[in-house]
């Protein structure tokens, strides 16, 4: 479960400059946050429409915007990729709001577009067709994608062989004290409100409750990168 | 956002909705718009402005440059469906029973932010070489810095030395189970099953506010973190970030198996 050699950033060095990076951005964020924005309580009425037509046949790699979570929440726009169509839903995983990689579960994408370079695939979730915006507004590059989708089958456990081609990672977490634990938490609520808001299942479902054992996976995903003292 | 308010117009919005980019709105309207980007942009700069930095300094001069910005960070190529995010912003903003302007101008505000964020990254990146010993605080208050944050090459330990660190951590597991407090104790345990500390319901099952919680946790690590330092004064930041982790899961291990918590930790971890 550990990422291979050749996908860890590879020096000290290295991850020493994408953590101090990552850190930076991450002060900027939250000495940037508004206290409470105002915003007026939503209907939830208009999410009362069709699945979009993309639903029936999910192509795995388009990008895909979801949308907005109604509610007294802060969230800007989430993009998410999807990963695979499953019997219970479309598989995606969200894209960070950061422009480097926090952790090994996510990816440099190396997309030109702000709002995409970074894929969190520790994140990934089961997500309703009728919280995708109707049409998809980008796909990976096909010469790209295989090499994301082994490296997500491989965090998965599905696949034991290293990752084809060199991706960029996060620094591996290994402090409880990390502020990275923070981020985690918020990008996870973050996913968590625009799938499982009472307004986005049409009412048709009681408030949600966290099933800690579906969670605890992908946070293990995302902590993974301990190998030099977590032996087997 | 009062102030802001009165500065765009719902025909605005729909022009720029309607139209390709601002520069295709009308003037009145491109004028509204633009000043509200360029004072959300100048809010932003203004926030993260610190003694002896002067950001609006680096701010563009031309308040078009704001609106542009936002444009150029949402827009997902030059092909309608790259736009979505116009979609996203109005849907956002018909989705309220209150007041449509203040709703979608909460909307920029959010994608502003996001813009500021990104202009400050790439106007004032960190250095290209950082130190090990840099603070990983925020401003530099914290007493941990990226050595104690990164994995060190330190060849793994043996399993007989993994069974010491065991029964070492135990130890000041137990230790510290005496001198923390309930509430430290199911904070640190909801954290380690999972919970999302900004989580609503947690702050009513430990009636305490969201804020208090992320700083009773922070203490409470601080206190872990001081006596691992207390227990191994002399050993290097790799030793003592690998004795905190594995205190940090003998407690929870206390926690868990003495039930420490009594009967609050199963129905707060179900509900939450």
């Amino acid at each position: 479960m550990n990422p291979s050699p050749s996908s860890t950033p590879s020096s000290l060095e290295a991850q020493r400059r994408l953590l101090a990076a990552w850190l930076h951005e991450r002060h900027l964020d939250i000495t940037l946050r508004d206290p409470a924005p105002p915003i007026p309580p939503a209907t939830g009425l208009r999410y009362d429409r069709p699945p979009p037509a993309t639903w029936s046949s999910p192509r795995p790699g388009s990008i895909h915007l979801l949308r907005p979570t109604p509610g007294p929440s802060s969230w800007g726009p989430v993009y998410v990729c999807l990963l695979e169509a499953t019997p219970s839903g479309i598989r995606a995983a969200p894209f960070s709001r950061y422009a480097v990689p926090a952790v090994p579960g996510e990816v440099a994408t190396e997309l030109p577009h702000a709002p995409l370079r970074v894929l969190c695939l520790w994140n990934h979730h089961l997500i309703p067709a009728h919280r995708l915006m109707p049409q998809s507004v980008a796909s990976w590059p096909a010469r790209a994608w295989p090499a994301i989708l082994a490296y997500h089958q491989h965090l998965a456990g599905k696949s034991p062989s290293p990752t084809p081609r060199k991706l960029h990672i996060g620094p591996p977490l290994i402090h409880p004290a990390d502020p990275r634990h923070d981020y985690l938490e918020e990008e996870r609520q973050r996913l968590h409100d625009h799938i499982h808001s009472p307004a986005a299942l049409n009412h048709e479902s009681p408030a949600t409750i966290i099933a800690f054992d579906s969670i605890r996976p992908a946070w293990r995903l995302a902590a993974e990168g301990r190998p030099p003292y977590n032996p087997s | 956002m009062s102030d802001s308010s009165t500065i765009t117009t719902e025909t605005a919005w729909r022009d720029w909705k309607k139209s390709c980019a601002v520069g295709r709105c009308s003037d009145l309207h491109a004028a509204q718009l633009r000043t509200f980007g360029s004072y959300r942009f100048s809010s932003g700069l203004r926030k993260c402005a610190r003694p002896g930095l002067s950001l609006t300094s680096t701010a563009p001069a031309n308040p078009a440059d704001a609106w542009h910005m936002l444009e150029v960070h949402i827009y997902i190529g030059k092909t309608r469906k790259g736009k979505q995010c116009k979609d996203w912003l109005f849907e956002r903003a018909d989705q309220t029973t209150g007041d449509w302007i203040t709703a979608i101008e909460s909307g920029a505000s959010l994608l502003f932010l996001e813009v500021v964020r990104d202009y400050l990254r790439r106007e004032l990146p960190p250095a290209r070489h950082v130190s090990l010993h840099e603070s990983a605080g925020p401003s530099g208050d914290s007493a941990l810095t990226l050595e104690d944050l990164l994995p060190q090459p330190e060849p793994p330990t043996s399993d007989l030395e993994e069974r010491e660190w065991r029964v070492w951590a135990t130890a000041l597991a137990l230790r510290l189970l005496d001198t923390l407090d309930k509430k430290s104790l199911r904070i640190l345990y909801a954290r380690s099953c999972g919970a999302s500390l900004n989580d609503p319901r947690l702050a009513k099952a430990l009636r305490a506010s969201t804020s208090s919680i992320y700083a009773t946790h922070r203490t409470t690590l601080d206190l872990i973190i001081a006596a691992v330092r207390r227990d191994l004064p002399d050993d290097p930041p790799a030793i003592h970030t690998h004795a905190t982790a594995r205190v940090v899961e003998a407690l929870v291990e206390q926690l868990q198996s003495k039930k420490v918590l009594e009967n609050w930790t199963s129905p707060c971890v179900k509900e939450v």
